[in-house]
């Protein structure tokens, strides 16, 4: 190679790299002054739907602004989300409550919100205070709630018939609904002959205990968001604990640990007819939709004394890695309007958590269910008020706390392990957590 | 003192006939070529495998959550590793697992490469079933056993019944069969050791079983005082990489049982991937490594150290 053209291949290929390099680079901002936001993500079609919906809107009103969507599976987001703040570089909107971690790990990442709703107050006009104020950390508001969902039982509609069995309230204040009177259902429901279990309670061993009114952790740790004391040993958490170990073993009217893992591996138990009740989240509204063998209705928890059940709201933040916060803000309000509520209620069917829409949903909602709007707005109100956001989202650590508990609690479910062997293993865990380094 | 003067000289007047032997021209493209091919492997090496490993080393020493810096600990984490729970609880379930995976994959894979060495009619169609489960990705073969050893739909307690009239066991949901179900999934995995014992086999001389033969040796003792100790090598390097795979048993566990029941199934490494990556303690997960690493390093080290009487050499002879 003579020496002019090795010159002229080595210009070549600098030029080559620092066009690619400089290419790579993510400019918040080109030469247009064209501001660039970043909006992290779980990969949801249903969502995704509106997420694009939002972006094609927004960025029609606001040409100088583009929306990059940052998609992320919802099992990955808490690795990206810690290699995004290691690297200083966490998108500008974020939904904490969609990574593992939960909001309380992300908290001191996010910006505080309280100025700007001041400056526009209309944001959070009508926003249920229960769930605006769950994101207030010493004082700074740093979320605002898209929607609220609580925790239902879901019922077989056909089986409750064939079993000549009247329907479970929607009325939470129902005291005539009780846990004894759902076993009761529970076992007239159960028929072993054609491997059909009366009732399945999903929730695992934590969120019994908050449906019997106490928690595996103290009220200050729950209040603080981070594990100062477990609660293992109050005589509550150990009723919720036997109580659900009895519809297992005492009553036969539930699978045991083993007996679900087989059965739904054909699927979820409710939705192949497995079971004729089911405890679950909110989403089974939508969730069960498809159900096309069986009828399906919706009704309260049972009533117990001090009950709680689990609630689970998402939320959106702006991250304090924002090179542009304000835009971020414009975006955050244009997704809190009442236009894009309503357009998330209609891609997503999500309860939102501002009330203003709450007529909206429950007009869209019911027609969707086949459902009196009246009946929907009772269980739906009902799980709301007698809600407690869920753990994961409010303590840091939750993932690994909930293992501590999963795992001996669930051995016990299984027939694998004594009562008291598996609180004892449960709470020298959590205690242990307690004086880890984190 | 005489000796090292002479070789200083010696060194001395051997330097500029050094200097002075120059290599070809295309020797030097040669070894030119040869740094510009190896290149990306060794920005590989020293980039993502030494730098990590360097780094991991100094991590193991600190407390580190990716989003702080990490903080200087000193043996802190070592001597947490000591009083544990879950590490005392992980290391008895991987060592119960690697105690029945290596036998059973060592026995069974020497058999299959026996079976499959047979002059039969197909035999290449043998080989290739036999192999092809191991080149599928774990995360298949564990939904595809979770399947099998189904309690109440599987095909194995579906036969158990109908053949045996036994009821199965609860396989993946019991504390005592999880185990030796993850044991059982090897079935599907030992392609690889069995094509190493059939490279082995098809090397052994001939001559040595028509001598035995003539002797009056018959199938067992050929076996037994032939072929094992000719592929009593291979044996040994088998056993080491059974022995390393099995510590770092993972997939099954994560995919079918997530460390259960009741945490018979958490192995070692599912707990330093929980520590790493669920809970982003890193400084913990380095050093949680870097004992794996001694682990497999000693017991590979005690496997060469028993073996020296067992194995048998044939360049050791010549």
């Amino acid at each position: 190679m003579s020496h002019r053209l090795r010159k002229g291949f080595l210009v070549s290929i600098i030029s080559f790299a620092l066009v690619v390099s400089l290419s790579g680079c993510s400019l918040s901002s080109n030469g247009n002054d064209k501001v660039e936001l970043s909006w992290l993500v779980r990969a949801d079609p249903h969502e995704r739907v509106w997420e694009n919906q939002m972006i094609k809107e927004f960025e029609k009103q606001n040409p100088n602004i583009d929306i990059k969507l940052v998609d992320v599976p919802q099992n990955q987001i808490d690795q990206k989300m810690r290699t995004m703040i290691a690297g200083k570089n966490l998108p500008d909107i974020v939904a904490p409550n969609w990574a593992n971690g939960g909001f309380m790990s992300y908290a001191d990442q996010l910006v505080d919100l309280s100025d700007y709703v001041k400056k526009d107050p209309d944001v959070i006009d009508g926003v249920l205070p229960k769930a605006l104020n769950l994101w207030k950390v010493n004082g700074e508001l740093k979320a605002l709630p898209l929607n609220t969902l609580g925790s239902l039982l879901f019922y077989n509609k056909d089986l409750f018939q064939k079993a000549g069995l009247p329907d479970p309230p929607t009325d939470w204040n129902d005291k005539s609904w009780t846990w004894d009177k759902m076993v009761s259902y529970a076992k007239k429901l159960t028929d072993p002959s054609k491997n059909i279990y009366g009732l399945l309670d999903n929730n695992d061993p934590s969120v019994d205990a908050e449906m019997f009114g106490s928690s595996f952790i103290s009220d200050e740790s729950y209040n603080k968001g981070v594990l100062l004391q477990p609660n293992v040993d109050d005589p509550v958490v150990h009723k919720a604990v036997k109580a659900h170990h009895d519809l297992i073993f005492k009553y036969k009217v539930s699978p045991s640990t083993s007996q679900l893992s087989a059965i739904s591996q054909i699927g979820d138990p409710f939705v192949s007819g497995k079971v004729a009740m089911t405890i679950n989240g909110g989403w089974g509204l939508w969730g069960y939709q498809n159900i096309e063998d069986f009828k399906w209705g919706v009704a309260a928890l049972p009533y117990v004394p001090n009950r709680q059940d689990r609630m689970y709201i998402d939320i959106m933040s702006i991250s304090k890695d924002s090179k542009h916060p304000n835009e971020a803000w414009k975006f955050m309000k244009f997704i809190y309007s009442t236009e894009g509520l309503k357009s998330y209620i209609k891609t997503t069917q999500g309860p939102p958590a501002n009330q203003n829409l709450m007529d909206y949903w429950l007009d869209f909602e019911s027609k969707k269910l086949g459902m009196p709007a009246d009946k929907l707005k009772e269980v739906h109100e009902g799980a709301i008020n007698n809600g407690i956001e869920a753990a994961n989202h409010m303590v840091k650590d939750w993932a690994t706390l909930i293992q501590y508990i999963n795992q001996p609690i669930n051995a016990y479910y299984g027939g694998n392990k004594s009562f008291d062997d598996a609180m004892y293993e449960t709470k020298r865990l959590l205690e242990s957590w307690t004086t880890v380094k984190k | 003192m005489t000796l090292s003067l002479e070789h200083s000289v010696d060194t001395k007047k051997a330097l500029p006939t050094k200097k002075k032997s120059k290599r070809s021209p295309k020797a030097r493209q040669e070894e030119r070529a040869f740094w510009i091919f190896i290149l990306p492997w060794l920005i590989g090496l020293i980039c993502f495998t030494g730098g990590p490993i360097v780094a991991s080393l100094f991590l193991s020493f600190t407390d580190y959550n990716i989003v702080s810096s990490p903080v200087w600990v000193g043996l802190g984490n070592y001597i947490n590793l000591f009083t544990d729970f879950l590490v005392m609880k992980s290391l008895a379930a991987t060592a119960y697992y690697a105690l029945l995976a290596v036998p059973f994959t060592i026995i069974l894979g020497l058999l299959l490469a026996i079976l499959l060495n047979q002059k039969v009619k197909g035999q290449a169609f043998f080989r290739t079933a036999f192999y092809a489960p191991s080149i599928i990705a774990g995360v298949s073969v564990a939904f595809l056993w979770s399947w099998l050893l189904n309690p109440d739909f599987g095909v194995v307690n579906s036969l158990l019944k109908q053949v045996f009239g036994i009821d199965g066991p609860n396989w993946f949901n019991s504390t005592h069969w999880v185990i030796p179900s993850m044991a059982l999934m090897q079935l599907t995995a030992i392609g690889g050791t069995m094509v190493i014992f059939l490279a082995s086999l098809q090397q052994l001389p001939k001559e040595l079983y028509e001598a035995a033969s003539l002797d009056g040796a018959r199938g067992w003792a050929k076996f037994i005082h032939i072929t094992v100790p000719l592929i009593s090598p291979v044996i040994l390097f088998n056993t080491i990489i059974a022995i390393i795979s099995s510590f770092q048993v993972f997939t099954q566990a994560y995919v079918i049982t997530q460390g259960g029941p009741d945490w018979h199934s958490y192995f070692y490494v599912y707990y330093l991937f929980d520590t790493a990556f669920s809970q982003y303690r890193m400084g913990y997960a380095s050093a949680l490594a870097w004992v794996l690493f001694i682990i497999i390093f000693a017991l590979t080290m005690l496997s060469l150290w028993i073996s020296r009487r067992l194995v048998y050499y044939e360049y050791d002879n010549k």
